[in-house]
This record gives structure tokens, C-alpha cells and sequence, in this order.
């Protein structure tokens, strides 16, 4: 089990599409080596046999008839309403390069 | 008079007067206490005007500001979603307005559930109505400490891994978890997507179940909502118990456990056993096993559920940055808490290639062993008993710096939510002066019976 490090902490924060401070990667590396460290007791578990609990629900293909609903959840104004830039009917966002 | 103390009894109050005396409560405490986010005055007041028919007809309602309505904003307890309001309003905000509830405002939480405080919230803590300088729990914290203060005597939180729980244990409050499954979770911002749930938060046992047979039931919008019918919960309060079978798991009494709350737990139990329940004592060896297991799903599922907050589409926390990426970077930097952010590098690390099969995987294939634990107990009992939370209501700040202790006080509650069985917290008594909650757990899909030995030990205690 590789031990947490502020590399891997960094790396993980530009995964999860984060910006942190020197100091926030500092004290996530102490906090989350700590918890993990706790956490690894479920390694000894045997789970060999064992299948994942991917179906939680019990639901299976869980359908409904494929009509458009009569309402709508809420106008395209509405939707736009929110965003904090707006161009006719799109939202704006910066380049991406 | 003195306001109504059961949702039957304010059902003979006119609506107009139910909302002004939550409205004057509210003002005479929330200054220190801070329950709620924001008030509904102006359409409480007009709603309380209406005819309102049905189960909760003029019952004023607080909810929890994670879940949509179209009324005011919906935050999460958090800067992203600061200014945010719903185009929609969730399945369990129409169902409520159907059976006659008014919206009345949005109750404080840990920022989008993830804390057992209400600590974590970016618009200030909520403080135990009981003892100011304690946290009421969480993440639910506000919707609690609404209905315990007396603020109102419904509300709605939500509960991952303990959030309703866990905050009505430690403010002397009765607060459910449904079976997942039971409750729809449209419209409500998903913490984790396979163990959240939708639960009331009331006074009485009664009231509890009759908040939940209106949200319950299957919602198209929702697949993962069961199409079981929905029980008459209520008439399963007040039903006797001789006979009902209550398992009593040794790990639930470990030395981590306050000796003062476990005698408090304790002699509610052996009072059930006097009105002719029977106690067995069970042994579930994968309790330890499942704080881990919650905290590394949840965790994982909570990065892929935040992975949404680019604050393109809705207003965010202003940022200058040369690109796009950049202000994702800092758009989701600024606006997000410090446990959230932990929640995303957890996640995310769970998740990533070289350690997901350990992390993830492994976390999964024990949460199926949990799960047959449950089942396997459950051909012995009716029900499952043992605390809520191994201690009373804590120090302000004595947990926001230590992660894993704020973890670690779920314990008693993450069990059921892995195993994703039905379980409430019912007020069982006091411990260092403070409430104490038992907990009840049943089957998949049966509450009543939860309902049913919840109500004997509510009525056995009464006047206590």
C-alpha cells in the first residue's frame, strides 16, 4: 500500500480539478495518511468469493415508457436564469486553450 | 393556550396560527441557535391563507437546505452553491405541499452532508438547543435542532451514513432513515448516490411515521425507488410488542462506547424486555469493518457527484483565470469547504488507477459481506437495538480539526446504512445532562416494525 505523500496529494487534487495552497496539500497529506492508515484494516478481510454490492436497490432495468412528459421540469429561461454569464441562448465560458 | 405538541393536535389549529407561532419562535431563538438558513415569511404566511387538505394540512415544515425548492435558495451549506435557486422543487417538497404542509424555510447542514456536526457548514454552526456550547450533530444539525427547540414539530433531513440520526440522538429528537430505496431522491443534491436517503425529523414516534407515509413511495424520476406499496405506518404505532424479538449486538457496547449512554441505552432495552420483548444477544463481527467501508464508498461516490461544480452554469465565487481549466481549478477551490475538498481527494484517490481495487473494490466486496451479516441476523430478530452515538452532544470545535474522530463518532450508525436497512433514533433518555437516543433498525422495506418497537418504548418512557 503506497503511503500518502504530498506528490500523490497534488496529483489527486489536479484529478479532482482542485486548487489547493501548500498548506492545504500539507495538512491533507498528515490527515489523509492518518485516516488511511486507520481505514487499511479492511485488507485483511477475506473476500475472495466475495462479489461487489453493485446493485444496492434491488431494482432491475427500472423503466419507464419512453413519451415525452407532458411538463417540463422548468423553462430554458429559468435555466439560464442562474448562470453568471449568458449569451442569447447560451451559457458563456472562458477558452478552453 | 400552548402551541399543539403532536401533528394531530395541530391539525385542529387554524394553518395562520401554526405559522406564526413557528415564525415568532423562530425569531425569539435562531439569533444564537442558527436552525435555519432562511425563513419563508411572506409565502408561509400566504400559503397559511389557503385551504390546505390532507395528513399535514398547514403543518409548517423545515427542511433541510440540500434538498430543491423552488422557494428561496438551495445551498448545500456551501459558497458554491451561495446563490443558487431551484428551477425545480424536489418529489418529497411536492409530495409535502400535496399533503397540506407549508414550506416554511431551509435548515443549516454540514456543507452538502458530509460532517456529523453541522460544523462544516460555510454559513456558521448550529448549537444544541440543549447546551449552546455543543454541537447539535449533523450533517441534519439545523433541521434538528429546529424541531427539538420547538421552531416547528416537522422537518426533513437527509441521512448518509447517520446525518438524521445522529444529530435527534444528541438533541433528544426522533429522526429516521429509511430503507434506501424507500424515499425518492429526486431533487435532492447527492452526497452518496447508494446510501442516501430523504428521513423525517419530528417529536413523537407517530408523527415520524406519518411524515413518511407521505414522502415515501416510488417516484418515475427516481429508478432507484422501490415499488413496494407503502405501509400505514401509523397504524403500527401503538401495537403491541410481546413476543418481538430485539437483537442486541455485543459490538455495540465496545469500550469506545460512553459507559453513561450505554446504561441509558441499556435500561431502555430491559424496559422493552418487562413489556414482553424478547432480547437476544447477537454478535456482528464486521461492525469495526463498516466505518471504513462507508467513509471510502461515500467518499468515492461524493468526488463523482461533485465533479458536476464547474460554476459555468450557476453563480459562483468570482475567480480571474487565464482558461477554462484553470477556472474549474480555482472556481472549485475557493468554493468549497476543507472537509469537502477532503471528501474529494479521498474519493478520488479510492478511485484512481493503482488503487481502486484495494480502496473502492475492497470497500464493496466487504459492504456485501455486511449486508449478508444483516440478513443473517435478521433470520434470528425482528428488529436490531444499541445506541445511536457513542457519546452525548460535543464541545464546539472539539472534533473540527481531527477528521477521523468526527468519522469515528458514526460508528454506530454507518452499519445500517451500508447494509442499507431502515433505522431511527428515539429519545431514550439523558446521559452528563444531555439527550440520549436509542437506536432501532429493521429488515429492507420494514419500517412498521421499526415503527412499532419505537412507539412501545416512546409510550413506556412517557412522562419520564
Amino acid at each position: 500500500m503506497n503511503a500518502i505523500t504530498p506528490e500523490i496529494v497534488a496529483t489527486v487534487a489536479a484529478l479532482g480539478r482542485l486548487k489547493l495552497t501548500p498548506d492545504e496539500v500539507e495538512s491533507a497529506t498528515e490527515k489523509l495518511a492518518g485516516i488511511l492508515d486507520n481505514f487499511s484494516s479492511i485488507q485483511a478481510i477475506d473476500t475472495a468469493t466475495t462479489p461487489p454490492a453493485d446493485d444496492v436497490s434491488g431494482r432491475k432495468n427500472a423503466a419507464r415508457p419512453d413519451v415525452s412528459a407532458p411538463e417540463t421540469l422548468a423553462s430554458h429561461a429559468a435555466l439560464l436564469e442562474g448562470a453568471p454569464a449568458v449569451e442569447d441562448t447560451q451559457i458563456k465560458v472562458q477558452s478552453i486553450f | 393556550m400552548g402551541a399543539p405538541d403532536t401533528i394531530e393536535a395541530a391539525l385542529r389549529v387554524p394553518a395562520r396560527e401554526l405559522v406564526e407561532h413557528s415564525l415568532e419562535r423562530i425569531k425569539e431563538t435562531d439569533g444564537d441557535m442558527h436552525a435555519f438558513l432562511e425563513v419563508f415569511s411572506d409565502s408561509a404566511r400566504a400559503e397559511a391563507e389557503k385551504k390546505k387538505t390532507g395528513p399535514l394540512a398547514g403543518i409548517p415544515v423545515a427542511i433541510k437546505d440540500l434538498i430543491c425548492t423552488t422557494e428561496g435558495h438551495t445551498t448545500a451549506a456551501s459558497r458554491m452553491l451561495e446563490k443558487f435557486q431551484s428551477p425545480y422543487e424536489a418529489t418529497v417538497i411536492t409530495r409535502l405541499k400535496q399533503a397540506g404542509a407549508i414550506i416554511i424555510g431551509k435548515t443549516n447542514l454540514d456543507e452538502y452532508a458530509m460532517g456529523s456536526s453541522t460544523e462544516y457548514s460555510a454559513f456558521g454552526v448550529t448549537k444544541n438547543p440543549h447546551d449552546t456550547t455543543r454541537v447539535a450533530g449533523g450533517s441534519s444539525g439545523g433541521s434538528i435542532a429546529a424541531v427539538a427547540s420547538g421552531q416547528v414539530l416537522a422537518a426533513l433531513g437527509t441521512d448518509t451514513g447517520g446525518s438524521i440520526r445522529q444529530p435527534a440522538s444528541l438533541c433528544g429528537v426522533v429522526g429516521v432513515k429509511p430503507t434506501y430505496g424507500r424515499v425518492s431522491r429526486f431533487g435532492v443534491i447527492a452526497y452518496g448516490s447508494s446510501l442516501d436517503q430523504v428521513g423525517p425529523v419530528t417529536r413523537t414516534v407517530k408523527d415520524a411515521a406519518r411524515l413518511l407515509e407521505v414522502i415515501a413511495g416510488h417516484d418515475e424520476r427516481d429508478a432507484t425507488t422501490s415499488d413496494l406499496p407503502v405501509p400505514r405506518y401509523t397504524d403500527y404505532c401503538g401495537k403491541p410488542i410481546m413476543g418481538l424479538r430485539i437483537g442486541v449486538p455485543k459490538e455495540f457496547f465496545s469500550e469506545g462506547v460512553d459507559t453513561d449512554v450505554a446504561a441509558v441505552v441499556k435500561t431502555a432495552l430491559a424496559a422493552l424486555e418487562k413489556a414482553g420483548a424478547k432480547l437476544v444477544e447477537l454478535s456482528l463481527p464486521l461492525t469495526a469493518a463498516a466505518v471504513p467501508v462507508y467513509f471510502l464508498i461515500a467518499k468515492a461516490e461524493a468526488s463523482t457527484n461533485l465533479a458536476r461544480y464547474d460554476g459555468l452554469r450557476f453563480s459562483a465565487p468570482a475567480v480571474q483565470s487565464a482558461n477554462l481549466l484553470e477556472r474549474y481549478m480555482k472556481t472549485r477551490g475557493h468554493g468549497f469547504g476543507p472537509e469537502v475538498k477532503r471528501a474529494i481527494l479521498m474519493g478520488t484517490y479510492a478511485l484512481s488507477a493503482g488503487y481502486a481495487e484495494a480502496w473502492y473494490a475492497q470497500a464493496s466486496r466487504v459492504r456485501t459481506l455486511i449486508r449478508r451479516e444483516y440478513e443473517e441476523a435478521f433470520k434470528q430478530v425482528d428488529v436490531i437495538a444499541g445506541p445511536v452515538s457513542p457519546e452525548v452532544a460535543f464541545k464546539i470545535g472539539s472534533k473540527a480539526n481531527d477528521p477521523l474522530a468526527m468519522y469515528l463518532a458514526d460508528a454506530l450508525t454507518v452499519p445500517f446504512s451500508v447494509a442499507g436497512i431502515p433505522a431511527l433514533s428515539v429519545p431514550a433518555g439523558a446521559a452528563h445532562g444531555l439527550p440520549v437516543g436509542l437506536q432501532i433498525a429493521a429488515p429492507h422495506f420494514k419500517e412498521e416494525v421499526m415503527f412499532q418497537a419505537a412507539a412501545a418504548h416512546e409510550a413506556l418512557t412517557a412522562g419520564n
